[in-house]
This record gives C-alpha cells, sequence and structure tokens, in this order.
C-alpha cells in the first residue's frame, strides 16, 4: 500500500509539484504491475478458459489499485507541470515550448515560413 | 552550382605558390576559384625529392615555407610517383644542379615526358648528349656552390598527395559486381554538418578499398507544429515551428563483411556533432545463420548490457543522477526557485 500512497524513490528530472509526484508514482506503479495486469487481461479474453477462471481473473483485475492503471498516466509538462496542451514531442506546453523553441533551445526547431 | 568549400584552404594553395598534379593544369592558375576536378593518380608535378627538409626553414624568409606542412609519409592515394627530372630555369647554377642529378635519379626517357606536362614550361631543353657531357663535368661540383643552388629553390613545389586529395572531389573505387552491402543513412537538422561527415564518409571508404556510392539525397522530412503565441486565450493569433531532417544515403557495394564493419566503427568514433546515422548491413552467409548469431550475441552482450544501462540518458547524467533524496528536503529547495523564478529546475 505505501507504494501507492507515494513511490519510494524520488528520481524526477523535471518540474516538480505534487501533481508530478502522484503521476510518477503512477508510472513507477504501472510499472510494477504492468506483467500481473497483462496476464489477467489475457485470461479474461481467453475463450478457450472456463468460464470460473475468466470470471475470478475479472474480479481480481477490478480489484487491483487504480494506479496500476496505464490510463491514469497523463503527460504532464517538464517545464511547468500542467497537463493540458501538451506536446508529445517536446514533453512541454505549447507556450513552453514557443519561449524554449524561440530562445534556441530546441534542437532542429525554427520559425516556419513558407 | 558553387558549394562552399568544405575545408579552408592553405594560405600558401591561394596564393598561388602551391600546385595541384590534377588532370586540369588551368585550374592550378586560377587558386581563387574552388577546385573541384579529380585527382590524377598519373601525371606527375614537380617534385623536388631530394631536398633534404631540414633546410627548408633556411631558405626563404617567407611564410610560405613555414606554413607548409613537413610530411614525409607518402599518400595513400597515389601509386608511387615516377621520380622525374627537374624543370629546367632560367638559372644557370640550377641547370647544372639539374645535370647533375638527372643520371643519378630516373631514366631519361621519362625526364623528356615529364617537363612537358609540367606547369612551369621549360626555358631551355637541351639535348641529352650535352647533359651527358655536361654530367661528367659537373659531377665533381663544388659543395658551397651546390648548397647554394638547393638553398635558392623552393623546399616543396606541390602538397602531399593525401593533402591535395583533400581539395578535390573524394575519390571512389569500382565496384566489379555491384552488389549492395551495407546502406548507410545520414540524417541531421543542418545542411553543412550532413555534408561535411558525408565526405568525410566517403574518403574514409576509398581508403578502405570499398567502392561507394552517393551521397543520394532522400526526401527531406518536416514536422510542423502551430501554437498560440500567448499564454491564455487568443487563439487566432498563433505562430508556426518547423523542424527540417534532412538525409543522404550512401552505398557501400562489394565490401567485405569486416571491413564495412571497421568502416562503420571508424565512422562511430570519429561522429561529427548534430549527425545521426543509421546503417543496414547485406552479407552472405552459409545455412544455420539463426546459431551463429546467437553464440556472437554472447560474446558481445557485456559491452551492450552497458550500453543499454544507459538507455535515454547521457553517461554524465546517469554518474550525476543521486540515488535516492529526501523529498521534503527538495521541496523545500524547489519552493526557493519557484518563488524567484517561472519555471522548474532541469537537473539533467
Amino acid at each position: 500500500m505505501s507504494m501507492f500512497n507515494r513511490a519510494k524513490k524520488f528520481d524526477l528530472g523535471c518540474f516538480v509539484n505534487i501533481k508530478t509526484i502522484r503521476d510518477h508514482t503512477k508510472r513507477v506503479a504501472f510499472a510494477a504491475h504492468e506483467a500481473e495486469r497483462q496476464a489477467l487481461r489475457y485470461t479474461i479474453r481467453n475463450t478457450t478458459l472456463p468460464q470460473r477462471t475468466r470470471a475470478i481473473a475479472q474480479l481480481q483485475l477490478s480489484q487491483m489499485h487504480c494506479y496500476t492503471r496505464p490510463t491514469q498516466i497523463r503527460n504532464r509538462c517538464i517545464m511547468g507541470g500542467k497537463e493540458r496542451g501538451v506536446l508529445r514531442d517536446f514533453k512541454m506546453t505549447r507556450y513552453n515550448f514557443r519561449l524554449q523553441a524561440l530562445a534556441g533551445n530546441i534542437p532542429g526547431v525554427k520559425k516556419a515560413s513558407w | 552550382m558553387n558549394q562552399p568549400p568544405l575545408i579552408r584552404p592553405l594560405r600558401s594553395f591561394l596564393q598561388g605558390r602551391l600546385q595541384f598534379a590534377t588532370a586540369r593544369p588551368a585550374a592550378i592558375l586560377r587558386p581563387s576559384i574552388h577546385v573541384r576536378g579529380y585527382a590524377s593518380t598519373e601525371s606527375d608535378g614537380p617534385v623536388d625529392a631530394t631536398v633534404p627538409k631540414a633546410e627548408a626553414p633556411k631558405a626563404e624568409a617567407t611564410p610560405v615555407v613555414a606554413e607548409i606542412p613537413k610530411v614525409e609519409t607518402k599518400p595513400v592515394a597515389a601509386e608511387k610517383p615516377v621520380v622525374s627530372k627537374k624543370p629546367a630555369v632560367a638559372e644557370k647554377v640550377e641547370v647544372k644542379q639539374q645535370d647533375k642529378v638527372a643520371p643519378e635519379n630516373a631514366t631519361p626517357t621519362d625526364a623528356t615526358a615529364a617537363p612537358a606536362e609540367a606547369p612551369k614550361a621549360t626555358t631551355a631543353a637541351t639535348p641529352k648528349n650535352t647533359k651527358a657531357a655536361q654530367a661528367v663535368v659537373h659531377k665533381k661540383q663544388e659543395p658551397a656552390v651546390q648548397q647554394k643552388a638547393e638553398l635558392l629553390k623552393p623546399a616543396i613545389k606541390r602538397m602531399p598527395r593525401a593533402l591535395e586529395a583533400l581539395y578535390l572531389q573524394p575519390l571512389r573505387r569500382e565496384a566489379e559486381f555491384g552488389v549492395p552491402t551495407c546502406d548507410l543513412q545520414i540524417r541531421s537538422y543542418s545542411l553543412r554538418n550532413l555534408e561535411f561527415f558525408c565526405d568525410f564518409a566517403l574518403r574514409a571508404a576509398y581508403y578502405l578499398k570499398l567502392p561507394a556510392f552517393g551521397p543520394v539525397p532522400l526526401p527531406k522530412m518536416t514536422s510542423r507544429w502551430t501554437v498560440p503565441r500567448s499564454v491564455f486565450v487568443h487563439k487566432k493569433s498563433q505562430e508556426n515551428f518547423e523542424r527540417i531532417t534532412v538525409r543522404r544515403l550512401i552505398q557501400i557495394r562489394d565490401g567485405h563483411p569486416e571491413t564495412v564493419q571497421i568502416w562503420l566503427a571508424f565512422l562511430q568514433k570519429h561522429a561529427y556533432f548534430g549527425v545521426g546515422m543509421k546503417a543496414n548491413i547485406f552479407e552472405f552467409s552459409p545455412l544455420d545463420v539463426g546459431k551463429a548469431m546467437d553464440e556472437s550475441v554472447e560474446e558481445v552482450k557485456e559491452a551492450l548490457d552497458e550500453k543499454f544501462k544507459l538507455l535515454g540518458q547521457h553517461k554524465k547524467v546517469a554518474e550525476h543522477l543521486k540515488e535516492a533524496e529526501d523529498v521534503e528536503e527538495f521541496l523545500a529547495s524547489q519552493r526557493v526557485l519557484a518563488h524567484n523564478g517561472p519555471g522548474g529546475r532541469l537537473d539533467l
């Protein structure tokens, strides 16, 4: 249970926010339990297995902690910790990306004109 | 199409004091234009092979001599140049010296042929007989006169061939069968880096006797992003950004797989900044390839594990990352930073 409260190892290289820490915890929890989740999902979806096994697997999966779910993970901005308007290529919000790009801190990116 | 030169030419070359031994002697007379001809290994320029290098600084006080690199090694690219007779110059002493040297060096037949190609036209064309006669007479010349003659001449009349080759297009080897062995794709955000590195790769391939073809320009990859200029609202005013990746393909045909590996390792070792590469290697192997490959993986496993440990990080970064930190201490320090300025600490 403690691992779901907060991840033991604190290795964040970005902007630190309570929300960012929580997201980091979710990622760690997901990584730890991914194999188990995948096995349960397979068991549920395999139609050749007996119904009872599949039902038990379904129950077990639903009882797992929500932090183990991949859908709970959200990409956040590494500069500001915001979750909205984040570009995947740069891990930054649109405005931060613009600031960094204009400063020349992002390799290869320049103002487009055509 | 005027391409900018890839290397900065030697001053003595720009001043016209140092010459090429190329198939296009006309190009030599206009050193201001960047020469993009092909080096010829057959034509031979006038080389003063007998003058010892130690006397070079004494000979002339001009900066030309100081700049000429004293390279003793013979160039790899060229065949062994035929040692020809030096061109006859107006000075009497030099003519005598020449005659003295001629019988010692190459055959007289070559000597008559070579000066015709030399850029400096021979002023006096003495027949063979008189040369031979004079040679006998002047064999016992005074050493003082001889030294003086040598001092008056410039030390080097042309660059070493490997250096010469740098100013010209990279030489290529011929592929007998044309079977592709390696496809090297080079990518970069900037064109100059890419061009330079492609040139470097081609030259390296030549010296490894690998027939290299290219660089073939592959289509550019452009990514664009449109973002609002403002922090909040004002969606109607936006700004466009783009990132263009330029690519080149160098193909090696008929290459021995080990040689190709050496070439790739060499390029990796001397990789230029801002340039990325990926290579597909094609090899002929007997049956049971899978087994052989599995065995070879175990040998390389240690080296690979070292690299995989750092996946996604730079080696220096990995060393600086702390193992465990006190969260509250860190947050306290962050509060100060957040108070002082926007953004967080990028602990990369």
